[in-house]
């Protein structure tokens, strides 16, 4: 980018002086309605995370609660279930990150391939529809599959002879079933932002590459693939940013009481613990700061990583 | 141009062999393995409660009825509904799409004093959210609790659409930009001429996705909007789910008429499907790439 | 001539006291406007047009009604969140409970709700004599010093006990029973009903086939009625004899129960899937499919004739074919503790507009008098009901008539616990004429004989010392999911040892959680 032209250049592009800032006013209009919704609706609610470290007096407003220190994190910690959800979150979305997240990837690979424009439309549009499908739905949907009197039970009954076998209600499939039905659900949506930018790729790389006689794999390899790579990037180091959060609606849904063990996440863990009542603020914003920061950590971790290895990371 | 169209199609019968075949083949695996379900949702929707719950996997409902989308629409609370969201699209969405493109664009461009920190600030907003209080306590100061405008402003610049669309932009070639500037263009002509017309598939993108979210946001709407003649849709629906499921659990008294719930359900992501699906095939040229790449560009 | 002077004096006397009377009875009204926030609300639905019955209210006390509907889901905390952004409506129904009591403290403590006037008993005579029956309102008024929530009481007219028993009840089919050549009646213990199932599975007296299921529960009803009727603090810390309090999870009772279930999985008579079943998918088997043969589920007054209605129209059986039991544990004793007389406490905003208050006030005294009250569940006085000479209701619609119903279906949607009700509909159901009196009378014995078959162990009073308290120990203790828990051991044993070995492996992992708590209550 122009910033690492020069060293000088790259300083004074930095330097608030007057001047450097007027010469680029029209960068700052642009960027202010955007930069005043962040301020107001974003920032001054943040002040609210102080939450985590007072009791929340609602006649003293927010900033006038009294400041209880770590007694909020306290409360947390105590309940071993907090931290064994903790552990189920990352698990469950570390697998997530492994098999889920490259899946898109390969399909607007191989959907960018097809060659006849109606059927590719068509396809497309398939794959998108589960998207629109609530967790609640896809469950019920994964009983009349995968329940004991469901297809595929009968199906194995009927050509092997095989007895009924519960899989929602087995604990090992667990996880299988949530990459599975995650996949089946979102990753002809998540196909959409790749496919958007391989649309962005310049075209005259693929005719060059043509007259240089590739053949298609290649093309796909050492044009599409680069091309995209920065968007990639991105959406993987904001994953990893996510590694704490997510998922909530699939996991309740898909999970029963044969597999709790195996499926209590951080948040299935707060709705469990606040769903009786009591809405305790601070408690909330104790948790949220603590998953916030475990997410920063992940967030920042990946992109440092990506950078050494040479990649451009977030700030490219 | 004719030339080259024909060229591309002789290459095309030529070349089509294994590859096609297999990707073909591993794609319509694929749909097949959504559509089926898919069918059942529809086919739950038209059904009537025995007849779905007494077979494994229904499919083509034997006496069709449109009792669920009957008993959907019945209700005035979904032409409330409809008029909300709608309102919520045709103000929201393109506050949505000018803050996030103009933000976008202005970030790309980080030689300026101070960017780097504005784009770590936005960077950690997506990390840190004060919560619902601060955020009530916010929109009472601003007055705007009972008005559309609290649902609006509330979700204006999404960080993930934001970060992805600046990183398409930061993949468009520099070299455009910089001889625009040597002619003498602004940055806002720029971002007119040369860098909107590059982005379309993103723009689209972004725009269904942001589209997408307004016409599925109810939680805000709840918690701000406090009226009873302004619900959004989805809110709607969520009540009309929940009045027949939780109700009982809580062991309220009052009039039970059980209802089929999966059916109502079924219908309801029906036609809450319809309307995107409709916009999708519009929105889809611009991020679907053409099919004879070589024939576009002439 | 004296007499006639006399005559006209006395008439002008009368004529002017009746005036007075009728002045007096019928209060000039200014117009206020009225914010109400409750799930209840019919979302979306304008009450200031909506029906006949709303208008004879809104008329009558003069006000325009805004309601807000808050989905049951998010009903505590979104009224939370109002509350303590200090933005709530002028009236609220707050949803009290021991879970959400620490809430309901903090309000009081901060001044974020109305604390009503000293005098407000004699002022609304007949709220105050409900409000005296619901019991968690005058323990409140003692704990608080004053009274901030008014509970609304689930019975009041026809309270059919000191603790209130449950409605929720056996649904068993009598046809079956009979079959198998077991005697109908209208209680069963566990071992009994789980006897009739193994019985129905063996037999199939219905002829169902592959798709009969004995038991069908899901995880919430197989908890009650596995191990809640017969553990009475299955999911809580007692009261033991030594005066010191236990967990009662712990109990022989929990486990004899556990036991039961597990006995009930493993042979197939309960459903081997019950715990994936949603969205009552096990009254689907018993009330729209007919091949379930018991279930456990609601019994209230106003459902038992209009289930079986429902029954008889999508099985094709006979209505009396369903039969509604009251549950015992395998000691023949009835479980539970005090369902306690309420369902939602009304209160108000702290800077309520004093014409809103009374005119509130006002209102509820009207839904809680003998002239109002039947209006909340059957209408309008003299169009849909009426009183006979002996003061019974009768009533003037034909039957089978909705009278309270979605819009569209019932004639008046407003119909429903918001304008003003403070008597829930679990009262009239016993008097309301459009309920079979047969069925009326089944539901009066079914509460009866659970006082009859119990003892004062067995179903208990409320524990207001336990049920008040709202430390951070208990608050994480409250957290845990007993029915999920009992449910996660029941399905992963092998055989009844492995039960009773995770059981107490169980117990142990969750002492970390239970102890403190034993530790604070037993100082």
């Amino acid at each position: 980018m122009t910033v690492s032209q020069t060293g000088q250049r790259k300083r004074s592009a930095k330097d608030f002086t007057w001047k450097n800032i007027l010469k680029h006013r029209e960068k700052y209009i642009l960027v202010l309605p955007g930069l005043a919704w962040y301020a107001v609706f974003a920032y001054i609610p943040i002040f609210g995370l102080s939450l985590a470290f007072k009791k929340y007096m609602a006649r003293m407003g927010l900033f006038g609660s009294p400041w209880i220190g770590l007694a909020n994190f306290e409360n947390v910690f105590a309940d071993p279930a907090f931290l064994q959800s903790i552990f189920t979150t990352l698990r469950i979305n570390a697998g997530r990150l492994l098999f889920v997240f490259p899946f898109p990837i390969f399909l607007a690979l191989i959907l960018n391939e097809v060659r006849l424009g109606r059927p590719k439309k068509i396809l497309q549009s398939i794959f998108t529809f589960p998207h629109f499908l609530s967790w609640v739905i896809v469950a019920s949907i994964m009983v009349n599959i995968l329940g004991q009197r469901g297809m595929v039970n009968s199906l194995m009954g009927g050509l092997f002879g095989a007895k009924p076998v519960s899989f929602l209600g087995i604990p090992s499939y667990f996880l299988p079933l949530i990459y599975l039905t995650d996949i089946w659900k979102s990753a002809g949506w998540s196909a959409i932002i790749y496919m958007a930018a391989i649309s962005g790729i310049d075209t005259e790389q693929y005719e060059a590459a043509e007259i240089d006689g590739s053949t298609r794999l290649q093309r796909m390899w050492y044009i599409t693939l680069p091309g995209i790579k920065p968007t990639i990037v991105v959406l993987f180091i904001l994953a990893m940013g996510y590694l704490m959060s997510g998922g909530f609606d699939q996991v309740f849904n898909l999970s029963n009481p044969a597999t709790i063990r195996v499926a209590e996440t951080l948040d299935m863990y707060i709705y469990r613990i606040t769903f009786r009542g009591s809405v305790d603020f601070s408690f909330s914003a104790a948790v949220a700061l603590f998953r916030s920061v475990i997410n920063m950590v992940l967030l920042f971790t990946a992109d440092r990583i990506t950078k050494r290895f040479g990649g451009s990371g977030l700030l490219a | 141009m004719n030339a080259k169209v024909k060229k591309a199609e002789t290459g095309f019968r030529e070349r089509f062999e294994m590859l096609d075949g297999v990707i073909l083949a591993f794609l319509l695996v694929l749909a097949a393995i959504i559509v089926i379900p898919f069918v059942n949702v529809i086919a739950t929707s038209f059904a009537s409660q025995k007849e779905a719950s007494e077979s494994a996997l229904l499919l083509v409902p034997r006496q069709p009825t449109i009792d669920n989308y009957y008993r959907l629409f019945q209700d005035p609370r979904i032409l409330i509904g409809y008029k909300t969201t709608a309102l919520i699209l045709l103000l929201g969405v393109p506050i949505n799409l000018i803050l996030t493109t103009s933000l976008a664009y202005g970030l790309t461009r980080i030689n300026f004093p101070g960017a780097k920190f504005l784009f770590f600030a936005v960077l950690l907003t997506m990390l840190f959210n004060g919560g619902i209080v601060p955020m009530y306590l916010l929109m009472m100061q601003l007055g705007l609790t009972k008005s559309i405008w609290s649902v609006i402003l509330a979700y204006g610049v999404n960080t993930f659409y934001f970060i992805v669309m600046r990183t398409y932009m930061t993949t468009l070639p520099e070299s455009l930009i910089e001889s625009a500037k040597i002619d003498g263009a602004s940055e806002l002509q720029v971002l007119f001429r040369i860098i909107l017309p590059l982005s379309k598939p993103i723009i689209a993108t972004i725009l269904l996705f942001y589209a997408v979210d307004r016409w599925n946001e109810w939680f805000n709407a709840m918690v701000f909007l406090r009226r009873n003649d302004l619900i959004p849709l989805q809110l709607v629906l969520r009540t009309i789910v929940m009045d027949s499921t939780i109700v009982n659990s809580l062991s309220i008294s009052g009039p039970r008429v059980p209802r089929f719930t999966e059916g109502i359900q079924t219908a309801a992501i029906i036609v809450t499907m319809l309307p995107i699906m409709l916009v999708f095939p519009f929105l889809q040229k611009y991020f679907l790439k053409g099919i004879m790449i070589g024939a576009i560009k002439a | 001539m004296k007499g006639t002077k006399r005559l006209v004096c006395l008439i002008l006397s009368v004529v002017l006291s009746l005036g007075l009377a009728a002045g007096a009875l019928a209060k000039e009204y200014e117009r206020v406007v009225i914010s109400y926030t409750g799930p209840q609300v019919v979302a979306g639905y304008d009450y200031n047009t909506g029906d006949e019955y709303s208008k004879f209210i809104l008329e009558k006390f003069n006000f325009e009604f805004q309601p807000v509907n808050v989905p049951w889901g998010d009903w505590n905390s979104m009224l939370s969140t109002w509350i303590m952004s200090q933005d709530m409506t002028d009236v609220g129904n707050f949803n009290y409970g021991d879970g959400t009591h620490a809430d309901a403290s903090n309000f009081v403590s901060q001044g974020l709700l109305k604390r009503l006037p000293d005098d407000w008993k004699t002022r609304w005579p007949k709220v105050a004599e409900v409000y005296s029956k619901t019991s968690l309102g005058p323990t409140l008024e003692e704990l608080y010093g004053g009274t901030y929530f008014i509970p609304r009481a689930r019975f009041f007219y026809n309270l059919p006990g000191d603790p209130l028993a449950n409605h929720w009840s056996l649904w068993l089919r009598s046809d079956w029973i009979e079959a198998v050549g077991k005697e109908v009646k209208n209680h069963y213990t566990i071992p009994e009903v789980l006897e009739i199932a193994q019985l129905i599975k063996e037999q199939d007296p219905g002829q169902v086939g592959a798709a009969l299921v004995p038991i069908s529960m899901d995880n919430g009803n197989a908890a009650r009625f596995f191990v809640e009727a017969n553990s009475t603090y299955w999911d809580t810390f007692y009261k033991g004899e030594d005066g010191k309090y236990a967990w009662g999870a712990a109990t022989p009772d929990t486990l004899e129960g556990l036991k039961l279930w597990y006995k009930a999985y493993s042979t197939g008579i309960l459903d081997p899937e019950y715990y994936l079943l949603t969205y009552e998918k096990d009254m689907e088997k018993f009330q729209t499919l007919g091949t379930a043969g018991v279930s456990y589920l609601g019994g209230q007054t106003a459902d038992v004739e209009n289930y079986r209605i429902l029954f008889e129209r999508r099985t094709g059986f006979a209505k009396d074919d369903f039969l509604f039991a009251t549950l015992l544990g395998a000691d023949g004793n009835y479980h539970q503790r005090d369902l306690i007389n309420f369902w939602g406490t009304i209160c108000f905003r702290p800077d309520v507009d004093e014409a809103v208050f009374e005119r509130w006030m006002d209102l509820m005294e009207f839904t809680a008098s003998e002239e109002g009250y039947p209006g909340t569940q059957m209408g309008l006085k003299g169009v849909d009901w009426d009183r006979d000479a002996n003061g019974e209701i009768i009533s003037l619609v034909p039957p089978g008539t909705l009278l309270a119903g979605a819009v569209g279906e019932g004639k008046y949607p407003s119909l429903g616990h918001v304008l003003g009700s403070v008597i829930l509909w679990d009262d009239l159901a016993l008097d309301n004429p459009n309920i079979g009196k047969q069925y009326r009378d089944e539901s009066r014995a079914l509460y009866a004989n659970r006082y009859e078959f119990s003892t004062p162990e067995t179903f208990v009073k409320a524990d207001w010392n336990l049920w008040l308290s709202f430390t951070e120990n208990l608050r994480r203790a409250r957290g845990i999911d007993y029915a999920v828990e009992y449910s996660n051991l029941v399905t992963n044993a092998s055989s009844e040892e492995d039960l009773v070995k995770r059981y107490e492996a169980w117990l142990e992992s969750q002492m970390s959680l239970i102890q403190p708590v034993l530790d604070e209550l037993n100082p």
